[in-house]
């Protein structure tokens, strides 16, 4: 087996054990603070694994970007020829912010419920609510 | 009971399993390939492609070009998303009494030592700096107004870990100010997105197309570079993100107290 090929099978090994983590975690923790640190887990896991799809076995691969802010048909050659995928990251950006918003919310609601229950176990707070 | 307990956790099992496999089906058995895909191709070619501007942005950074122009329409529709979330916030944390907010202005916050207030000090400067430049920066240069915000953002958690929460409301971050920009932002960008199609161009329209009369946004102005509308968008876009990280720091820093006190009366739960 190759080097590179080992390397790219031990970080999707990687990948999808964080992943099985953190699906463990939001689906059996009683925890609502770690369900929502689970969920971040894996939507962090989510955009590495798109990420990682933009690599390209180049030699010194380059970020999507312009040098010196000029353009000529060589740098433009040079640039197809080494820079990375910009679709994953694109796609990436904003899901990482909206990410960031959804746990903000999530954490407002865990205190909220906190504030009424004095809880954060959901089976107590259904036993509570008498369901 | 004991039963369907069983029965759900083998159903868990295999509904966990089967999950894993199928996301597992999809991405392992691909590697890297040394070739580009045909859509990052086409962004890398024609974002700054001044000999077939058809098809450019006037930005050499391709990502804040795919970002705002090519695919403009769906960043607009997350940056709602976005500025929904932080509603939803407020919504949660309303006050029925507002007036506790003043009483706590007054009676002031406990703050850290002074070394740790200097070195803050220094470190708050030094983000607001760098995030400013990259939201003024986000077309030329890597990143743009979503990344400047999130880097704005831990500005506010410093400030308010090492000083106080009513230090931040005295220098000015206050919570309805922080309303006013974050708004202030989302109409930046909704003008910005609104103006071709009055101009009988497109929506989101960025540079001159042969099929449109919009003339298009300026490139450059005078020796700087603006890259159409990806600047102001950039700018809309920092305003939205980092105000509302502030928002949310603001609100979720008050003293459980405050709530204690307007939640009297109210039945638990109820």
């Amino acid at each position: 087996m190759e080097l590179e090929t080992l390397i790219v099978t031990y970080i999707y090994a990687m990948f999808f054990a964080v992943f099985a983590i953190a699906l463990y975690g939001v689906v059996i923790k009683p925890n609502i603070v770690k369900k929502i640190i689970a969920l971040s887990i894996l939507g962090d896991t989510a955009n590495t694994i798109i990420i990682f799809l933009g690599y390209r076995t180049v030699a010194k691969p380059l970020p999507p970007i312009f040098p010196e802010r000029t353009f000529s048909k060589d740098v433009l050659e040079m640039l197809l020829s080494r820079t990375v995928d910009p679709t994953p990251q694109v796609l990436v950006i904003t899901a990482i912010v909206i990410n960031m918003a959804v746990t903000a919310l999530l954490a407002f609601l865990a205190i909220q419920v906190y504030r009424l229950y004095g809880t954060l176990d959901f089976r107590k707070v259904i036993k509570m609510r008498g369901w | 009971m004991e039963g369907v307990k069983a029965l759900f956790i083998i159903l868990m099992v295999i509904a966990f399993a089967l999950v894993i496999t199928y996301i597992s089906y999809g991405t392992i058995g691909y590697s890297p390939k040394e070739e580009i895909r045909p859509l990052g191709e086409h962004f890398v070619k024609f974002t700054f492609n001044e000999e077939e501007k058809t098809w450019w942005a006037a930005s050499p950074e391709t990502i804040t070009a795919a970002l705002w122009d090519y695919r403009g329409l769906d960043t607009v529709y997350e940056t709602t998303v976005f500025y929904l979330a932080v509603i939803g916030c407020l919504a949660i944390f309303r006050l029925r009494k507002p007036s506790f907010l003043r009483e706590l202005e007054e009676k002031g916050g406990v703050e850290l030592t002074v070394i740790v207030k200097v070195v803050t000090s220094i470190v708050v400067a030094a983000i607001l700096l760098i995030s400013i430049d990259i939201a003024l920066h986000g077309h030329i240069t890597p990143g743009g107004g979503f990344q400047a915000g999130s880097a704005f953002a831990v500005a506010p958690l410093l400030l308010i870990a090492a000083f106080s929460r009513s230090f931040l409301e005295k220098l000015g971050f206050k919570i309805n100010i922080s309303h006013t920009l974050r708004t202030l932002g989302l109409l930046i960008i909704a003008f910005v997105a609104i103006l071709p199609p009055l101009l009988s161009g497109f929506i989101l329209q960025n540079q001159p197309k042969p099929w449109a009369a919009f003339p298009g946004y300026p490139v450059k102005l005078g020796p700087f570079e603006l890259g159409g509308s990806l600047f102001y968008l950039d700018i809309g876009e920092y305003l939205n993100v980092a105000m509302g990280f502030l928002a949310i720091f603001l609100l979720i820093s008050l003293p459980e107290s405050v709530f204690k006190k307007d939640m009297e009366g109210v039945e638990s739960g109820a």
